[in-house]
């Protein structure tokens, strides 16, 4: 990730806790300054010892303070070695003291991180005690006071040059690097100013560069996506931030537009883990977004085509389904008729008649309910338990007519009536009469023909239906294409192509799985699904 | 109408379908026609071996021999034992002119026109 890129970069960058380890040696040139000049020699090494050996300790334990305590911890270091230098001004004398003081001061930097504005403090506070020192002291003293002055500002010039080069370094990487990006950047602080951004983000969001900066970073992004994405970021803050984390999220650009954007943000962090700022890198995603939009849209209609293609194939056979009963309940009618006309009609044989009607009537609904289940959109449907039987059954009595028609045997396997799915029973349907269509098609050439539809329980709490036929299997050149979209074997116009991945990734919506069985000397397709068990009495109610 | 109207004119109704085929069977027999069903076209060919028949009203779907084979089949037939043939269907499975031209006298669709159906067996033969 970019982020990291610039994550590694920052270890050296204000490194507060080394630049306090660089002050050792001139404490050590400081203390054996003080034990010359000192009236008291032996009370101040034992100041001299006491401060380094506690600088020592702390920067050690410094290691274990949790960030966000630490600038508690180096005011602590601050605050003791006030007080070591105070006992050594109390015994050692005034020249003590002016050097002395100046640890204090020099380890505020480590706590104040404004590098520039300690270090002209330190500088002027140095000038100042050494004309002092030069004017009132000893000859020894200013001799002391001279080395002093000479290491502490080479010292200073070592650490402002070290620092100014990361610094610039940095910055150039950094800076270079987002303004070349194509992606929005943004770099904020720890409670969320804007520091740094790229023309990317300017351009998107359409606010300058110097309008951007200052600014909090919540300005930019819509309410809704701040909301629903705080608690994420508290939490990745409170388990320290220690991975760069991603998120979708809105931006509100000036002119009031929202723009969706994956967002990475990375935490730059000190030496000791403190937080020192946050990088943001968003990726615009609008573009992608469209084109998700438009492919599930083409999706959604090369589906509904397909179907509707197998509906039109279908609508022969429909048509065929109804207009026989219809002849049927006419044929009925006019028998009524003719009875009625010439006195014969005995209420049985109307009471036989009419409930023959009624049954015809119930075939033709049951027909259209399968048409128009069948050429719907199911994928929104509820998942319910359904019959493994029932679902067979419906399938069946929508198939039946073509398969006779192309004298295709149509064999029911033996079915658990109390076998149940969860589904949604008019997508599995769907893929079972498709499984068939593409059976009957296939075997249309064959000299033995039938296809045959069952199912049985599985071990793993599944449920397999199949659908075999009397085909010898399909061939090795096309097994591995057979569930790509557009694949077809049919001629042009006949097929599709997509009836299989489409039934596959019904299944998989389902957390089932639809596959060629190999094994199987015969073509053998196989779905599996989630199973449950149903009530004796369910399976049948709905015949 | 024509002068052979007084002879009642034998027809055979075969569909897949046995309610349907009884039912065809009884309306014909209440317009004043001989009728008899059978339910497949080997069935009906079986009949045509055994029996004259003027008209065979078929319909085309049907498992086995269908009504377009049926038809072929009662083409090969010699003169005077070959009957009329009327085709009938659910849906468009074949084409008035295609019918026509295979040698059926008429194709209806279901459900039936009965007028039409009588006026087809009146005229023929």
């Amino acid at each position: 990730m970019r982020a990291n890129v610039f994550n590694s970069n920052q270890i050296d960058a204000d490194n507060v806790p080394l630049f306090v380890w660089l002050l050792v040696p001139p404490s050590l040139i400081f203390s054996f300054a003080l034990i010359y000049i000192s009236q008291d020699k032996l009370f101040a090494v034992i100041g001299c010892s006491v401060f380094i050996l506690s600088n020592i300790v702390f920067n050690y334990l410094m290691k274990f303070v949790p960030p966000g305590k630490q600038l508690y911890a180096e005011l602590g270091k601050v605050l003791i070695n006030v007080v070591i230098v105070g006992g050594v001004v109390v015994g050692g004398g005034q020249e003590t003291f002016w050097i002395l003081i100046l640890m204090p001061i020099l380890r505020a930097t480590a706590v104040f991180k404004d590098t520039w504005l300690v270090f002209s403090v330190i500088f002027a506070y140095i000038v100042t005690i050494s004309v002092a020192l030069f004017i009132n002291g000893s000859s020894s003293s200013r001799i002391v006071v001279a080395i002093m002055i000479l290491a502490a500002f080479s010292y200073m010039v070592y650490g402002l040059v070290s620092l100014l080069k990361q610094t610039t370094s940095r910055f150039k990487i950094s800076h270079t690097f987002f303004q070349q990006s194509a992606d929005l950047f943004l770099m904020v602080t720890p409670d969320g100013t804007i520091v740094d951004s790229n023309s990317v983000t300017e351009h998107t969001v359409g606010y300058t560069h110097e309008e951007l900066i200052g600014r909090t970073c919540l300005d930019l992004f819509t309410e809704e996506s701040i909301r629903e994405s705080r608690d994420f970021f508290e939490k990745w803050r409170r388990l320290g931030s220690r991975e760069p984390v991603e998120r979708e999220m809105q931006l509100m650009a000036r002119s009031g537009k929202n723009i969706d954007v994956l967002l990475t943000v990375s935490a730059i962090k000190d030496r000791n883990s403190k937080v020192m700022s946050y990088v943001s890198v968003m990726k615009d995603l609008t573009e992608k977004k469209e084109l998700d939009r438009i492919v599930q849209f083409e999706k959604a209609k090369s589906q509904q085509a397909a179907k509707l293609a197998a509906l039109g194939e279908m609508a022969g056979s429909v048509a065929h389904e109804i207009n026989n009963p219809l002849a049927i309940i006419q044929g009925y009618t006019m028998r009524l008729n003719r009875l009625s006309r010439s006195n014969k009609l005995e209420t049985k044989e109307l009471i036989s008649i009419t409930d023959k009607i009624v049954g015809t009537v119930e075939r033709i609904s049951g027909i259209v309910k399968g048409m128009k289940n069948l050429s719907r959109d199911g994928s929104s449907d509820p998942v319910t338990n359904v019959s493994v039987l029932d679902v067979i059954r419906e399938v069946i009595s929508f198939s039946r007519e073509r398969f006779k028609t192309n004298q295709i045997e149509l064999r029911i396997g033996p079915v658990d009536p109390k076998l149940g799915i969860r589904c949604r029973s008019i997508e599995i349907s769907q893929v079972l009469v498709n499984l068939l269509n593409n059976a009957r098609d296939a075997v249309a050439g064959c000299d033995e023909k039938w296809v045959e539809i069952g199912a049985r329980s599985l071990g793993s709490g599944q449920v397999e239906i199949y659908v075999m036929d009397s085909g010898s299997g399909v061939s090795e050149n096309i097994k591995d294409k057979i569930m790509n979209p557009f694949f077809t074997t049919k001629k042009t116009g006949e097929g599709t192509g997509l009836g299989l991945s489409i039934s596959r990734g019904i299944l998989e919506s389902h957390d089932g799985d639809l596959f060629l069985d190999w094994h199987s000397s015969h073509t053998k397709f196989v779905i599996h699904l989630p199973r449950v068990f149903l009530d004796e009495n369910v399976g049948v109610a709905s015949l | 109408m024509r002068e052979g109207v007084q002879m009642s004119k034998k027809v055979l109704v075969v569909d897949d379908e046995g309610e349907l085929a009884e039912l065809i069977e009884f309306e014909l027999q209440a317009r004043g026609f001989e009728a008899v069903n059978v339910t497949s076209g080997v069935g009906a060919l079986k009949h045509l071996e055994k029996e004259k028949v003027d008209v065979v009203l078929t319909d085309v779907r049907m498992p086995g021999v269908d009504g377009v084979l049926l038809l072929k089949e009662i083409q090969k037939l010699s003169g005077s034992n070959k009957p009329t043939v009327i085709l009938m269907t659910g849906f468009a499975d074949i084409q008035e002119s295609e019918a026509k031209q295979l040698g059926a006298v008429a194709l209806l669709s279901k459900p039936i026109d009965y007028h039409y159906l009588e006026e087809c067996i009146q005229n023929c033969g």
